[in-house]
């Protein structure tokens, strides 16, 4: 190659380099297994409305339930939820919620109950969880979080979580379908 | 055929092609082509460049938090980047026409020759990083994870044999290697690479952190894919069947030209359509059933024309002694024109071909067609011995009519590690040279021969001054 192009196509590369690398670390994607859950919490009550900040809580209310049933079959895990669940959304007037279908992927199953208030998705528990190794539970947890974050299932893929995460996605949108 | 006299074809029926009329000759036909050589490799590493964007894009370098999440972004950029060289390795050497006419095969091939061990060394970090990344959020030995990998994770066992495949491909490749190899087991070991990157595509496209779920990612990677494949599928196999079947491409006859050259004359339906120039070669594939799967790189030897194709093949104790003794009638299918040792590459007036043994061909047929007036043209033919020497007769008949210079170097190796024959003079070869074609800096210098010798030639050549985008050279190895 000529030094002339060589030169012209060298800062051309770095130019669309610098530009991409900017706009991914502003952007919201990218999400890992693993990544520290306070961050998530933190960026919910940004994103809901000032009336839901009551309920801002309502990403706690997902670690107990998540756990109960990754600890317990599907069919106890409901009843022990139900209690939680719904203080949580006492003070808010309009909330709704919403079952979706039970999702079958490779590693298991998942079901998710879906909770919207004045537009905005508060709470997402899950009624039937992945598997039962913790590894499953913080994954849970985490994507919980990006969903009320998101308010939807717009947010990026999990890396290493693939299908995991496209499986709670798929199982996400069925029950804001049913809202 | 009983006598060495009765060798070849007989001078007065020698019919010789209309040469060509006009030439574009000068500077500005080298900038042309350095311009779009340029263009073909900037277009290579746009794509290099996109999947390394697509990855920061996605946020790849942000999340590297820790040890692991450093080695995920590793594995995912080095698979990225890997995989995309790949597919450029894989189309450099699909042998396609536009790529031999803009790029040129000889820069292809060198090409590819250079990309093979960055791949390999690319997808080998991506298996240890993906691979040490896993164990280390599980926890467990590397052993277990890579257990765990191939038994539970989707598509990953045949992505794990496509990786050992890989790996025996490159290492056959390697020059020890492959001088201990028949051109036989190198090429079938080289249709594993094929198999070896069809193994790896899904878990590519299912478990990809940057492919699966990314609807513009997955569409940039499937054309990728499909773009290298239908250049390959369509003109390593498809085009060349094609052709064979409705032009009925068959062996017409086979005469021997010296006690160890043979020419084949091919011929079939509209032979003319080929569009091949003078100093390309094809493909030839016999499809008998002992030679159907390998094909054999030859340079026609005599100017394209509307009877026939000609190769003349050396016997070199291989595939090409049975070539000797093939049946007229033969179907065979011809893959190409290839090549960039023609008319195209010239800039000057002069011109000066060079030989030396079963490099002949080539250079008949350049000496043929080239448009040239007497005295233009210089023929240099470096052989063991005259009465022995394939297409001289032919050349000299060519020499005779179109009024060009014909030096024919006979007899033994000169001394001083020469690429002449020995004259008793002393001389340096440059001043041999010189003495043959005094414009020879000012001349473009085609040559055809074996690897060592045509470096020598190279050298010297330099030493006379003549500038190397003026030396055009062809190797007849595989």
């Amino acid at each position: 190659m000529r030094t002339g192009a060589r030169a012209l196509i060298t800062v051309a590369t770095m130019g669309v380099l610098a530009a991409s690398y900017q706009f991914g670390t502003a952007a919201q994607t990218g999400l890992i297994l693993g990544m520290p859950t306070a961050a998530p919490v933190e960026t919910a009550p940004v994103s809901a409305p000032p009336e839901a900040a009551p309920s801002a809580n309502a990403p706690v209310s997902t670690a107990p339930s998540a756990s109960s049933s990754a600890s317990a079959p599907a069919a106890t895990s409901s009843p022990t939820k139900a209690p939680t669940a719904t203080p949580t959304k006492a003070p808010v007037a309009a909330a709704k919620t919403a079952t979706g279908a039970a999702i079958d992927y490779k590693y298991g199953t998942v079901q998710l109950k879906v909770t919207k208030a004045s537009g905005a998705i508060t709470d997402v528990s899950v009624l039937v969880g992945f598997g039962s190794e913790p590894k499953y539970t913080d994954l849970i947890n985490s994507l919980a979080q990006y969903a009320v974050a998101a308010n939807g299932s717009n947010f990026g893929n999990v890396s290493r979580a693939t299908l995991t995460t496209t499986a709670f996605k798929q199982a996400l949108d069925s029950a804001i379908a049913k809202l | 055929m009983n006598t060495q006299q009765s060798y070849g074809t007989s001078l007065s029926d020698l019919k010789l092609v209309q040469p060509t009329q006009r030439v574009r000759v000068g500077d500005r036909k080298i900038l042309r082509l350095k311009r779009a050589q340029d263009i073909i490799e900037a277009i290579a590493w746009a794509t290099v460049v996109a999947v390394t964007a697509m990855f920061l894009i996605d946020g790849g370098l942000k999340e590297v938090v820790d040890v692991p999440t450093g080695l995920n972004a590793v594995s995912r950029l080095t698979a990225l980047v890997g995989t995309d060289l790949l597919l450029i390795h894989m189309l450099l050497i699909a042998r396609v026409p536009w790529i031999d006419k803009f790029y040129g095969h000889d820069k292809a091939t060198a090409a590819h020759k250079k990309l093979g061990k960055p791949v390999l060394y690319m997808v080998v970090a991506h298996f240890l990083a993906s691979l040490i990344s896993f164990a280390l959020t599980q926890g467990k030995d590397v052993l277990a994870t890579l257990w765990w990998l191939i038994t539970d994770v989707e598509d990953m066992l045949p992505a794990t044999i496509a990786l050992a495949l890989m790996i025996l491909v490159v290492v056959t490749s390697l020059n020890f290697a492959r001088r201990k190899m028949s051109y036989e087991a190198w090429f079938i070991v080289h249709l594993l690479s094929y198999a070896s990157v069809l193994l790896a595509v899904p878990h590519i496209f299912t478990t990809g952190s940057d492919i699966a779920g990314k609807p513009f990612a997955t569409i940039f990677w499937a054309s990728l894919y499909l773009f290298v494949a239908f250049n390959i599928v369509w003109y390593r196999a498809a085009s060349p069947m094609l052709r064979g079947r409705l032009q009925n491409l068959r062996i017409h006859h086979v005469v021997a030209e010296s006690s160890d050259t043979t020419s084949i004359y091919v011929t079939g339906k509209n032979i003319a359509n080929f569009g091949a120039q003078s100093g390309q070669f094809y493909l030839l594939r016999v499809l008998t059933r002992g030679q159907w799967y390998r094909s054999h790189p030859f340079s026609i030897s005599a100017a394209p024309n509307s009877q026939f194709v000609r190769f003349t093949v050396g016997n070199r104790g291989d595939d090409t002694a049975e070539l000797q003794t093939i049946k007229p009638g033969t179907r065979v299918m011809l893959e190409g024109p290839y090549g960039v040792f023609t008319e195209d590459r010239r800039s000057k007036e002069k011109v000066v071909l060079i030989a030396s043994g079963i490099g002949i061909p080539p250079v008949r047929a350049l000496a043929e067609s080239m448009a040239a007036r007497p005295g233009d043209l210089t023929i240099i033919y470096r052989v063991r011995n005259e009465d022995d020497a394939s297409l001289l007769a032919e050349v000299r008949e060519i020499a005779r009519r179109r009024g060009f210079t014909l030096h024919v170097l006979s007899g033994s190796r000169g001394a001083n590690n020469s690429w002449m024959n020995a004259d008793g003079s002393n001389q340096p070869d440059q001043a041999r040279l010189i003495l043959m074609a005094p414009w020879i800096s000012d001349s473009d210098v085609f040559l055809c021969g074996p690897e060592a010798w045509t470096s020598l030639v190279h050298k010297t050549l330099t030493r006379t001054g003549t500038p190397e985008d003026q030396i055009h050279s062809e190797e007849y190895a595989w």
